[in-house]
């Protein structure tokens, strides 16, 4: 009996210590910290080293601890339309990207999906390589390839599609092509484990029941890779609100996107606090999105 | 196949491929100027062994990706241990939330939260001081963590559970079974793991931008500077080495995953 | 039984299909009733899937033509078949619930909604899974998924239904009772039935004629009997069945009877239809259940010629029947299956026993060696 319970603690024990070490990691360096980004967005940026004045105040005469928080921040945001401009900017450059990224992705993944089994390794690793080659650089190719005096321009110029250069860097455009480009596998790769996943026979059966090839996909293909469709979606939408690199490099000034306003506040401007309450306000626009991915792995993990 | 699968196919990867295959064309060229061909030449390749700022900032980078890869794989296996084999354990939602949000949140965010983080720490109990390698480290370990865990969670999930069993039934304790028996089986996710952290770690410029000290520029800081002035013909030569070195990596990776699916 | 309505039904002429390099199906014709239980049985790689599925309108045959009912249906996609399939793993669509699984067929076909619903009740009717409309096929057991395959298919009222192992996903308790019911419904609507099955018994109980295949050729067509006690091949007498084998020669005719020789003292006399040269080298073969044993001493006295003393070897009691394997001498070993009619506990034939094994005449078959 009492070796049972020994052996019951040694296990709980045991599995304590697996347990911790990630759990802690991630609530002090994951979680924790939104309350720091919190708690300084209350803040106001002064000229100091770090820029912000403290939240909470000891008075010693009266004994007491002061906390101030000043909403200004937000009042901020929501009073100059740069920012809720920079707010819509990314969720309308994230949602089309989304899109398009799905339009484009959906049959590629399923062309590899259906490719035959003995040729869908290596274009995997050929969808994977570039995923595992750095954002920066990607994004980085395409300033040689869209330019004024970059590939496409003579390319374009040498057909005679057009007489002189186009102005394709510094646009919307240049942003939507990076974003996707950028963000393409990540809705490749879950689209394609749940479209390789699928029973042909179930395609065999509607066409046997008396659909046709194309009824088939609607009815079949298509909602049995909802899930696909959500996870390739969230890891695209989630990411690219938050975009710093490719607006920097590929868009012009008009093209605003809210990752790129948070970076010039935090380091341009010095204005840690206001950085923090962009932050802020960013995650509470993530937040559905994000419980929407939470769901869609936990339901594909079990 | 249908045709219009055919052609996504060919075309989805013509995309993906161009502009890197352009970058690598540029990297070759002997002309400063990138729209002129002015002939072959590793010129470029030569300039960049003699930077001694990209050196430096190379090194940094490699330190801090093999660091973080290292933690990140350690917490990463535990937490796929935790995840597969511990059943519905009592914060299990938030401990799943928590492992796999880094994955989709933004950079920006995760970067400034962090830096706030130290620094709030730093003027609580003096720790860590000052910014610098340790600091990105700790920040990528955060982050690259999760990717670690996508990859060793389906792994450690399909393993043969009677495997485990058969040592348990030996004679052999749930350490030393772990150890002599679930590591060895699962180690070439291990190793893919390592290596998808490492590249991850060694290609991030957001949250170590934010993370880094003074002393402690990493090789994408450094590539970002330089490319927001200008076109600069050495970056070319050095992204074609940074892909070539991930393509390697990726390559490994898939070879020994591929060698344990013959083997079953 | 409704056969011979229509003996040409199904007419399958001269049919090959080729992969690339390896013919799976070749050169196979052959007549498929109206109204009967028609099954293809062989192994692995015998070619009967291929055939199934260019029955079905998956595969296009290389060479050759199915007509069905009068139609030419040889590279028709399936969609536009009369002919409908039971897979063998269902293939229910895992977001649908029942009634929209048995419903997917009509309104694929322009059925309304309404009639479409009035059909599916009736069938879930049938089928006895009324209370299962709004369930997913996750939410039922092994049974009643292989109802719902089954009502999706016949609620079609297809000229053909394709059976692709329709059993092999059960449990024993269940397959008696759900291969009844298959039968009863193909007799009640009049369907014909086409089913493929790897599993002898499977094909033995359900069908009115078999089609055994081998190497992507029909090697023997016939009614269930007619296959296991005259085989035409050496192969369908080994495939169908249990079987004794002993290489022998003949050594003549004797009184209409052959006379074969299997060792120095084992010398058997054979009824058979075919005539048998002398000094042919041959092949005998007996299934174990024609055969009897005799404890040494009984005074029951067999009733034939051929009688052969052994050793017992092994004893296999199996419930109902009792499987012997008898020494005879001579490197011979015989195997006996009896039939356990008495319900009795005492053991009359053990290991080490020496035995009377008695052979009749008409037990073996010859085939050439």
């Amino acid at each position: 009996m009492s070796g049972q319970i020994l052996h019951a603690i040694q296990s709980r024990l045991g599995k304590t210590l697996v347990l911790l070490p990630p759990y802690l990691w991630m609530f002090l360096f994951f979680l924790l910290p939104f309350g720091f980004v919190l708690k300084i967005s209350f803040s106001e940026a002064i000229i100091a080293s770090p820029p912000f004045a403290p939240l909470f105040e000891y008075d010693p005469d009266e004994g007491i601890l002061n906390a101030v928080f000043r909403v200004f921040n937000y009042q901020y945001l929501l009073e100059d339309s740069l920012y809720i401009n920079a707010y819509l900017g990314s969720i309308k450059i994230a949602t089309v990207s989304t899109l398009i990224c799905l339009l484009i992705g959906y049959p590629f993944a399923l062309a590899i999906a259906r490719a035959p089994k003995s040729r869908q390794p290596l274009l995997l690793v050929a969808l994977m390589l570039p995923f595992w080659t750095s954002l920066l650089i990607r994004v980085y190719a395409w300033i040689g390839i869209l330019r004024q005096d970059g590939v496409l321009n003579n390319i374009l110029l040498w057909v005679g599609v057009i007489d002189e250069p186009l102005i394709l860097l510094q646009t919307t455009f240049a942003t939507y092509v990076g974003v996707v480009y950028a963000y393409l596998p990540f809705m490749v790769l879950p689209l394609y484990a749940v479209l390789e996943k699928q029973d042909l026979t179930l395609l065999e059966a509607s066409r046997d029941l008396g659909a046709s090839p194309a009824r088939s996909f609607i009815d079949v293909t298509l909602p049995l890779s909802i899930p696909g469709i959500i996870s390739g979606s969230m890891l695209v939408f989630i990411p690219v609100i938050g975009e710093f690199v490719i607006p920097t490099l590929l868009s012009g000034e008009s093209t605003l996107m809210i990752g790129r306003v948070l970076w010039t506040e935090f380091f341009n401007n010095r204005d840690w606090p206001v950085a923090s309450a962009v932050a802020i306000i960013m995650l509470v626009v993530l937040i559905i999105p994000i419980i929407v991915f939470q769901n869609q792995q936990s339901k594909q993990g079990a | 196949m249908p045709r219009i699968l055919k052609f996504s196919l060919w075309a989805g990867f013509a995309f993906l491929y161009a502009p890197i295959l352009v970058l690598i064309a540029y990297s070759f060229n002997a002309s400063r100027r990138g729209s002129v061909w002015g002939g072959f030449s590793t010129h470029w390749y030569g300039e960049l062994f003699r930077d001694e700022q990209i050196l430096n900032a190379a090194w940094i980078s490699i330190k801090v990706a093999v660091y973080s890869a290292t933690g990140a794989t350690l917490l990463g296996l535990l937490a796929a241990v935790a995840m597969v084999r511990f059943g519905k354990f009592r914060g299990r939602t938030l401990f799943s939330g928590l492992m796999s949000a880094p994955l989709v949140m933004p950079e920006v965010i995760v970067g400034i939260s962090l830096l706030l983080l130290f620094i709030s720490a730093e003027q609580l109990i003096g720790w860590p001081a000052g910014r610098g390698i340790l600091t990105i480290t700790i920040a990528h370990i955060t982050f690259c963590t999760a990717f670690v865990l996508v990859v060793l969670q389906p792994r450690m999930a399909t393993m043969d559970r009677s495997l485990e069993e058969a040592s348990r039934d030996l004679g052999a304790g749930p350490v030393t079974t772990f150890v002599l028996v679930t590591l060895p089986v699962i180690a070439p996710a291990i190793v893919s793991g390592w290596l998808l952290a490492f590249i991850l770690s060694f290609d991030d410029l957001v949250i170590a931008s934010f993370t880094a000290g003074p002393g402690s520029t990493t090789l994408p800081m450094l590539i970002f500077s330089k490319v927001k002035i200008a076109v600069s013909p050495d970056i070319n030569a050095l992204a074609t080495l940074i892909i070539l070195v991930a393509a390697l990596g990726l390559v490994a990776a898939m070879l020994l995953t591929r060698n344990r699916n013959n083997q079953q | 039984m409704a056969t011979g309505q229509n003996a040409e039904f199904i007419r399958i002429e001269n049919i090959v299909k080729k992969f690339g390099e390896v013919t799976a199906v070749q050169n196979i014709s052959l007549n498929i009733h109206q109204g009967e239980v028609f099954c293809l049985l062989g192994g692995s790689g015998s070619g009967k899937s291929t055939l199934l599925r260019m029955l079905a309108g998956f595969d296009a045959p290389t060479e050759g033509r199915i007509i069905i009912d009068g139609d030419d249906i040889s590279g028709k996609p399936p969609e536009r078949l009369p002919v409908n399939m039971m897979f063998q793993s269902y293939a229910l669509f895992p977001h649908m619930t029942v009634a929209k699984n048995i419903g997917y067929g009509l309104r694929r076909d322009g059925v309304s909604k309404a009639e479409t619903k009035q059909r599916v009740d009736e069938i879930l009717e049938m089928v006895k899974l009324t209370p299962f409309a709004d369930r997913k096929p996750s939410q039922l057991s092994g049974g009643q998924r292989q109802r719902v395959a089954l009502a999706r298919c016949i609620v079609k009222r297809p000229k053909v239904l394709m059976l692709d192992e329709p059993l092999g996903a059960l449990d024993k308790k269940l397959r008696e009772e759900t291969q009844q019911e298959l039968l009863k419904i193909q007799q009640e609507l009049g369907l014909t039935y086409i089913v493929v099955t790897h599993d002898q018994e499977e094909a033995m109980t359900m069908a009115d004629r078999i089609g055994i295949m081998n190497l992507g050729q029909i090697v023997q067509v016939g009614p269930p009997r007619e296959l296991y006690e005259q085989p035409n091949s050496m192969f369908i007498a080994d495939f169908v069945g249990s079987l004794n084998k002993f290489p022998g020669s003949v050594l003549g005719q004797e009184d209409g009877r052959t006379v074969v020789r299997l060792s120095e003292d084992l010398v058997l006399k054979i009824e058979t239809p075919f005539e048998h040269n002398t000094g042919e080298d041959v092949m005998l073969t007996t299934r174990p259940e024609k055969l009897e044993v005799f404890p040494e001493g009984s005074s029951d006295q067999p009733a034939t010629q051929n009688v052969v003393s052994g050793t017992v070897k092994f004893v296999g009691y199996m419930g109902e029947q009792t499987n012997y394997t008898v020494d005879v001498g001579g490197g011979i070993e015989v195997r006996v299956a009896e039939q356990n009619h008495h319900m009795s506990t005492k053991v009359t034939i053990a290991r080490g026993d020496t035995v009377r094994v008695a052979w009749p005449a008409r037990a073996s078959h010859l085939f050439a060696a």
